[in-house]
């Protein structure tokens, strides 16, 4: 996908578990265990570099630029936990548990490892997601917000959730 | 190019892309030390410190700096390659 690949970060293959329905992907979740790849560099640094290292330099000014207006939104993720992102299930696929059964298997797979603890974050304005995690165990630990006049412009709501849950 | 050389261009960049110098360099400096040296801004200091000194680092080099040693460390290896 990209010219170079690297492991830790939402934006890493390797961090995806995808369901396929006849040859074709029906949902996936990315998961990863913070700062275990790559010396422990954090995820936010491994993306960045990612984007720099694929990406026109347009783009990381663009990322600047968007960055200080979504910047109060960033919540902390936490090392050696398993964290969750793009959970995504295509729209004539859902309800049919995919993003359950995929979450599920990152958390089997992080216990494996002897990880304990797992966060996911989630736009304050995304009531199934939220549902689908509480009912999985997960409560909300840390809530960020912004007031950034150009952020909604950017991202889905003014609210994001960092939802934490023992594994 | 010497080290000392190496650190102070390096500065040089950081004081163009954070926008001041309160800040040591020294070897066991890191990101969070720097007020301003963010995943935001990281890139633009890689990026500088390529144009800086014309080298072109490789994703898996920068992924595997630690702090401001292993930088020089890396400019001064691209250099003398």
């Amino acid at each position: 996908m990209f010219g170079e690949e690297v492991d830790g970060c939402e934006f890493s293959v390797s961090s995806f578990l995808i369901v396929e329905e006849d040859g074709m992907p029906a949902a996936a979740v990315a998961g990863w265990i913070e700062g275990a790849a790559e010396d422990g560099l954090g995820s936010n640094f491994l993306r960045t570099n990612l984007i720099g290292y694929t990406f026109p330099p347009t783009s990381m000014a663009a990322m600047r630029t968007n960055g200080a207006a979504v910047k109060e939104l960033l919540l902390p993720r936490s090392s050696l936990m398993l964290q969750l992102e793009y959970v995504y299930t295509s729209p004539s696929h859902r309800g049919k548990g995919y993003a359950r059964k995929l979450i599920g298997k990152h958390i089997y797979e992080a216990r494996t490892q002897g990880i304990e603890r797992a966060q996911v974050q989630v736009f304050a304005d995304n009531k199934p997601a939220i549902l689908l995690y509480e009912s999985m165990g997960f409560s909300t630990s840390q809530t960020a917000h912004t007031e950034h006049p150009n952020a909604l412009q950017l991202v889905p709501a003014a609210s994001k959730l960092l939802m934490e849950r023992s594994i | 190019m010497e080290k000392n050389d190496i650190a102070t261009r390096i500065r040089e960049v950081l004081i163009a892309v954070v926008g001041h110098d309160r800040f040591e360099m020294r070897d066991d400096l890191t990101a969070p030390d720097v007020e301003g040296w963010d995943s935001l801004t990281h890139m633009s200091i890689i990026t500088g410190i390529e144009s800086a000194f014309n080298v072109r680092f490789k994703l898996r080099e920068i992924n595997k700096l630690r702090n401001m040693g292993t930088l020089i460390e890396l400019v001064q290896s691209k250099l003398s390659a």
